[in-house]
């Protein structure tokens, strides 16, 4: 933890996952945000805001559950898609809209099923797989939904994206119930442990006795079905099935969550660092876009970050292992 | 295979004939015919010669391509970004017309930019250290947001001579983009196959470790393998623009994973170091026809999408399998010496 060199002690901040500057970083983006805009602290935006930052959180949860266990999941993009066209298609062809959604969260979960099948028993590279399956999914997507927008105006669904509990918006709440889930699982359970120990070195975990294949399955199956949750607030929140809901979006999330302190092995992190994570790229999202800049820019500037993200994290943990460059 | 005298069932057989031998090719080339039948037996217009010349026409994008990540994935590494490098270099051909730079310039400055593009893949793979799947996403997401950023709706001043490039037939009948990539095929072929660049390729994939003790520069070898692929990108964006005579940031979109489908299916190993174009010139022949044939059954485009995914989980598949068996036989090997 000491290092002699001060001019990397920032970096070694970070490297120690530093939850609290990351918080240190997102006030003063937001606070920044403010001054600059005066339409970006006004309180509709902030509902805005809030309820979009949760559909990614929702999604970011499950992602960083699989991340720690040393797997990457890019499927939750085409999971999303899949979800929302298919609710939204099986409510037009008349079904009842409990069953509708619940064989739509079938879906992320089957996924997973499908993810963890091939990456854990098959050992298969886990992110070209999970580009496979994303492939698979978002292609049928577009082919049930024949690429078209399908309207979707349904009070128990709308709920879940427009409704309330306590005042409080429904996505809000589902936002906090999955970080909380999250963090009581990680960090005050057993499979929590077994969880970082198999990210960490699932060698050495399988053998002190850790199932490590069972754990890493089921949290694909996880974070399947978390992202098929999102999908299904992300339709009630805009009223639309649509096959480019969620497409591209995982690069958005991956990047969150490697923001937040999970390293790309795995084997550290925590659904809280995700959760500020997202926080910042939302806030950087929402900025910009209330001071008009062009979104391409903001795509940009998503490239830029998540390589600089990763720059400062293999550098120090090249500095932490002392590795000479 | 059948040691006890039994039949094998038939699925068990194909399974045997994609994994045991060396190259899955002879296991591709039975899949293919199987494909051509069935298509053809739908529509007689498959084997028109018509159709054949726009199949060779649709395969020369894609066949370049493969190309490029042929020789990045022996290499050990991946490099997901050639999709948006062609957005980038095709929308920026249509903007180097439209300020009216001369044809040789424009192909000249496209190359480059395409070649820097790899290198900058490399710098962030060998001197930052970054996974090359991640480092590539990075840049994937960068160069398309500046391929969007750049997007002119204004349609593109269409230089004669440039169209020729892409468009042109051979003695009026082989389209001349097909003689780029036998050229390219051959050129590419060689290097991999009697070179000391294409055997240190080779070593770098198969074990970096070793590749480096045995006195071969790792990290230049790296960087030669990203530059050409992103080289290959420039090229690749340059014979769809000429083409189509135009270019728009949705160019290339969802290329990489067809090429990396193709080259895997053609069996080199996604863990490096394994496998030669023989098998992925036949695999590119099988996806481009079952693109074609979708298209000749009339089935919704989207189908595609679904058929690329599928046999790129199953070509991973056969990828495991295979490693899986070859490190056995290592291990026999070795406990037997």
């Amino acid at each position: 933890m000491t290092d002699p060199r001060p001019g990397k002690r920032g970096v070694r901040l970070l490297a120690a996952n530093n939850t609290l500057m990351l918080l240190a970083v997102a006030i003063i983006l937001f606070a920044t945000f403010s001054l600059m805009s005066q339409s970006f602290f006004s309180r509709y935006n902030l509902r805005t805001f809030l309820i979009n930052l949760s559909f990614f959180v929702i999604v970011a949860t499950g992602e960083t559950l699989v991340l720690i266990s040393g797997n990457l999941d890019f499927s939750i993009g085409g999971v999303i898609a899949l979800t929302s066209v298919l609710v939204a298609r099986l409510n037009e062809l008349g079904v009842n809209i409990y069953l509708a959604m619940l064989l739509s969260l079938l879906v992320g979960a089957l996924t997973g099923v499908l993810n963890g099948w091939l990456v854990v028993k098959m050992k298969l590279n886990s992110i070209i797989v999970t580009l496979g399956t994303s492939a698979v999914t978002a292609g049928l997507a577009l082919v049930i939904s024949n690429a078209l927008t399908i309207a979707i105006f349904e009070d128990t669904l709308g709920f879940l994206g427009r409704g309330t509990i306590a005042r409080i918006p429904v996505p809000i709440v589902l936002m906090a119930v999955a970080v909380t889930f999250a963090s009581i699982v990680l960090h005050r359970s057993k499979s929590g442990f077994k969880i970082y120990a198999s990210g960490a070195n699932s060698r050495a975990a399988y053998i002190s006795g850790i199932n490590t294949d069972s754990i890493q399955l089921v949290l694909y199956v996880i974070c399947g079905f978390a992202a098929s949750l999102g999908g299904l607030v992300l339709t009630a929140l805009s009223a639309v099935g649509m096959p480019r809901h969620g497409v591209g979006q995982e690069i958005a999330i991956i990047t969150a969550v490697i923001l937040g302190g999970v390293p790309l092995g795995g084997g550290k992190g925590s659904v809280v660092g995700t959760l500020i994570g997202m926080f910042i790229m939302q806030v950087i999202y929402n900025g910009l876009t209330q001071l008009n800049v062009i979104p391409y820019y903001i795509q940009i500037i998503q490239g830029l970050l998540l390589i600089l993200i990763v720059t400062v994290y293999v550098r120090s943990e090249r500095i932490s292992r002392g590795v000479k460059q | 295979m059948s040691a006890n005298g039994r039949r094998q069932p038939f699925l068990r057989r194909l399974v045997n004939l994609a994994t045991n031998s060396r190259t899955p090719a002879p296991a591709l080339v039975v899949f293919l015919v199987m494909i051509c039948a069935v298509f053809g037996g739908f529509n007689p217009l498959f084997f028109s010669w018509q159709n054949i010349n726009s199949i060779i026409n649709n395969l020369t994008f894609i066949g370049v391509l493969c190309l490029g990540m042929t020789i990045i994935i022996v290499t050990g590494e991946i490099d997901l970004s050639i999709g948006s490098n062609i957005a980038l270099c095709s929308v920026l051909v249509t903007k180097m017309f439209d300020f009216g730079f001369p044809v040789v310039a424009v192909i000249l400055a496209v190359l480059s930019i395409g070649l820097a593009i790899g290198v900058l893949n490399g710098l962030l793979v060998n001197a930052v250290g970054i996974n090359s799947i991640i480092a590539t996403i990075g840049t994937m997401t960068t160069l398309k947001g500046l391929a969007l950023l750049f997007t002119q709706t204004k349609p593109m001043t269409v230089n004669p001579f440039y169209s020729f490039l892409g468009r042109g037939y051979v003695f009026q009948v082989l389209p001349i983009t097909a003689v780029y990539f036998v050229v390219l095929l051959v050129a590419f072929s060689y290097v991999l196959k009697y070179t000391v660049l294409g055997r240190n390729l080779y070593y770098v994939g198969a074990n970096k470790v070793a590749a480096r003790l045995a006195g071969i520069n790792v990290n230049r070898t790296k960087y030669i393998a990203f530059a050409i692929s992103g080289l290959v990108a420039a090229f690749a964006a340059l014979i769809i623009t000429s083409q189509l005579s135009h270019g728009r940031p949705e160019m290339g979109e969802g290329a990489e994973l067809e090429v990396i489908t193709i080259v895997v299916l053609g069996g080199i190993s996604i863990f490096g170091g394994i496998g030669n174009y023989f098998g992925v010139v036949v695999a590119l022949i099988i996806m481009t026809v079952i693109g074609n044939g979708m298209v000749l059954m009339d089935l919704p485009i989207f189908w595609r999408y679904v058929a690329r995914g599928v046999i790129l989980i199953i070509a991973l598949l056969i990828d495991a399998v295979k490693t899986k068996r070859r490190q056995v036989t290592i291990k026999l090997k070795s406990v037997r010496t």
